[in-house]
Parts: C-alpha cells; structure tokens; sequence
C-alpha cells in the first residue's frame, strides 16, 4: 500500500496526540509531588482552586488525567479510521472494526437491536474506565480512584435508567415504589438510589484498595528491604531490593486486571439497567 | 512547595458534574469518530458485497437462460434436420419409385413393341414362307403332272397344309 507523505505526517501528529497527553501528565506530576519519606496515601493532588457557588472547584490529578485520557482517546479514535477504506488494507481498520463489532455484538447480546445507539456510549463508559485506571500503570494518579469521577458517570447512567423507566409512564414508574405493598416504598426508593452509588463505590473502590494495597506492600517491601540487606556498604544497601518483582506483579492484578475488570463490570451493569428499566413493549 | 490533596474519600459536585460532561464528550467523540465512520464503510462493504453477489446472480440466471435458449435452439435444429433429411429421404423414394415405375412403363412399352415386331415379321415371314412353298409346290406339281396347274386353285389347299404343320410344330 503506498502512502504519501502528508499522510504520514497526519499520522505521527495523530500518534504523538496519543502519547503526549500522558507525558505532560507525568512531567505535572514529577514535578509537583513533593519529596517525601513517608506513606501517604490521599486523594488527587489539588493543582488549584476556582470558587464557585454552592462549593470550590479543586483541579485536581484526577481532572487533568481525565483529560489527558480523553484526549488521547481522541488521537486514538482519529489514528485508527485515519485512511479508512471500503477494502481494509491496515491493521489498524481492523481492529476498528474488531472494536465497533465486539461493542455492537455486546450491545444486540444484553440489551436488543432497538438499543444500538447505545454501542458508543457503552464503549466510552468502557474505554474512559479502562484507560482512567490502567493510566496508573504511566505512575499517574489514576481517575479512577478518584470517587466524583466515578459517581458523574453512575449518576448519568442513573439519568438514564430513570429516563428509560418513565418511558413507560409517570404513574407506573411511581406505582411500581409502592410494590409489592405500600410499606415497601422506602426500600424500593433507597433501592432506586442505591444503584448508582453501588455503582460508583464498587468501581472507585477496587481501583483504590489497588492502590492502597500496592502503597502499602511497596512500602513494606521497601523497609523489609533495609532490614534484611543493609548490611551491603553503601549505595547496595539503601536501594530497595526487595521492591522488584512482587509489586509487578499485583500491578498486573490491581492495574490492569482490575482495571479492565471494573470498566467491563461498569458496562455491563449499565447495559443491564438500562435494558431492564425500559418497559418491555417500549 | 506546599501541594494540597483531596481527602481519599470526597464529593464534590462540580467534579462530579465536569466528569459526567466528560463521559458525555467522550461518547460523542466516539460516536462521531470511531462508530460513524467505521459504520460507513462497514455499510458501503456490505452495499458493495451484495451488489457483486446480485451481480454474479444475474449472470448466472442470463447464462443459464442462454444455455436453455441454446439448448431448445438445438433441439429444434436437430429436430428440424430430422424433419428435412426425412422429407428428403422421402422425396427421393418418391422419385426413385416414380424413375422405376417410368423405366417399367418403357420397358414393357419397349417389349410391347419388340414383340408386335417380333410378330409383325414372323407373320411376314410366314407369308413369304407361305408364299414360297405355294410356288415350290406349284413347281413340283407342275412338274409331277406335266401340266400347268392353276396357282390361284392351290393357294388355298396350300395354306391349309401349313397351317396344319404349323400347329403340329
């Protein structure tokens, strides 16, 4: 296949758009977190204030991650249908495709043909989660982990749940609080509410005991480490030696497992709300 | 440098609402720019695919078609080739029945006038032998008796004679 130049150039600038993101990210990051001996396990870094009304907005790790992922989401969607053809000639159109059809596939198998506009909000739901926490693989403070990101995606699903809901009528979606008797109104109603909190505790929840218990054992590695080597003169003997290895490997569980665990989980619960919140005739 | 951090666990509503905007710029970036053209050319494919199979199905149908034209054509060549070799074959019986029946008519017409000849000089012939004997008897007799016997008085007995050795013949 030939291509020319300029699409070449679009090309690099599309994958540089990927990679850039992350790497400002990164350089924010090294360069505002402080030098520090201790464990501190917090939330997002505050970079800055703005007030506004009711509450102050901090910007905050987790925003400029977000973004970061969003727009590098960007530069991959744009890479991979740069030079789209009717007649694949690129990996990369394939795995478009590959991508499109699997969503597409998941959307017709958990929720029916009538929901297919649903395919591109299902896949950012999944991809946003799945990039948001396999970001901490760069070092980066992973969205995630960050509760507000989380409950803004659960409370639109939850939008959408209701919205899909009253779809059959104001009176039924009301009516169907006071089932099977009255006095179950309360739990139906805290049952309502308690989807998108479930929702956003579960997912914000994994990806943070990841983090903590990945703190917590790199930590402790690194003191077991001056305990049992540090007796090796010098600089042998302050480097963590212990630290190499387990930690790779709970990153491989806590990262990029769970990670894609939770956004697939994620996902799937909102397809599954959704689908059954929507009258069955509708 | 003095860096803030949220508490682990914090709501804050801006955050929150900036995070479902975020999702919500996220599904229409995708939407606009992975879904919509991918569904475009998956679509065009398909188009194009079914075009083509339409295609191969209605050359199909035309060549069978032009196989069934031809092969009726050819059956009625054969048939017509049958027909005309029959019409020929007959013509030619026709013919050669009528070439014999000719040939027939004039040979017995050819023997008809063989045989009138062949009769026709026997009687002469016979009349010439007739008449020579008629005048050999005549001679004989009128040398026998010496005397001139009338020709005319003995033709008659003398054609009885003959006529009696001719049927004994």
């Amino acid at each position: 296949m030939k291509r020319d130049a300029r699409f070449r150039v679009v090309d690099t600038l599309l994958l540089l758009m990927i990679i850039v993101p992350f790497l400002l990210a990164m350089a924010l990051k090294v360069i505002t977190t402080p030098q520090s001996d201790g464990i501190s396990i917090t939330g997002a870094q505050i970079y800055f204030t703005i007030p506004m009304p009711v509450q102050d907005l901090p910007i905050t790790a987790s925003q400029v991650n977000s973004l970061a992922v969003m727009i590098a989401m960007l530069g991959l969607c744009l890479w991979l249908t740069h030079g789209i053809k009717v007649v694949p000639d690129s990996k990369r159109q394939l795995a478009a495709e590959w991508i499109v059809e699997k969503v597409n596939g998941l959307i017709e198998g958990n929720m029916g043909k009538k929901y297919m506009a649903f395919a591109p909000f299902v896949a950012a739901i999944m991809a946003l989660s799945a990039f948001s926490s396999l970001s901490s693989l760069l070092g980066l403070f992973p969205p995630t982990s960050d509760m507000n990101i989380v409950a803004g995606w659960a409370i639109l699903v939850f939008v959408l749940i209701t919205h899909y809901k009253l779809k059959g009528g104001l009176w039924p979606y009301v009516k169907g609080f006071f089932e099977p008797i009255p006095v179950f109104a309360p739990f139906n109603i805290i049952g309502e509410v308690a989807t998108p909190v479930s929702m956003s505790f579960r997912h914000y929840g994994n990806v943070l005991s990841g983090v903590v218990i990945s703190t917590l054992v790199a930590y402790a590695l690194r003191g077991l480490s001056g305990l049992v080597l540090g007796w090796l003169p010098g600089i042998l003997g302050r480097f963590p030696w212990l630290q190499i290895g387990l930690p790779a490997v709970l990153s491989l569980y806590f990262d990029i497992f769970s990670g894609c665990m939770q956004a697939f989980i994620f996902a799937m619960l909102t397809m599954l709300y959704i689908a059954t919140g929507a009258p069955e005739d509708a | 440098m003095n860096v803030q951090s949220l508490d682990i666990i914090s709501v804050n509503i801006w955050q929150i609402l900036i995070s479902l905007i975020n999702l919500l710029i996220m599904f229409l970036i995708l939407k606009k720019f992975l879904f919509k053209p991918v569904k475009k050319v998956m679509d065009t494919r398909e188009a194009q695919v079914s075009k083509i199979y339409d295609e191969a199905d209605r050359s199909r149908n035309d060549a069978n078609q032009m196989k069934n034209e031809y092969e009726q054509r050819l059956a009625t060549a054969r048939q017509e080739a049958d027909s005309m070799i029959k019409t020929a074959t007959q013509t030619a019986q026709r013919k050669g029945d009528q070439i014999v029946f000719d040939a027939k008519a004039q040979a017995s017409h050819v023997k008809q006038k063989a045989e009138e000849e062949i009769a026709q000089q026997k009687k002469q012939m016979l009349q010439d032998v007739r008449s020579e004997i008629s005048e050999l008897a005549v001679d004989i007799a009128s040398k026998v008796v010496e005397r001139e016997i009338n020709q005319k008085d003995y033709d008659g007995f003398v054609d009885e004679f003959i006529k009696n050795v001719g049927d004994q013949s």
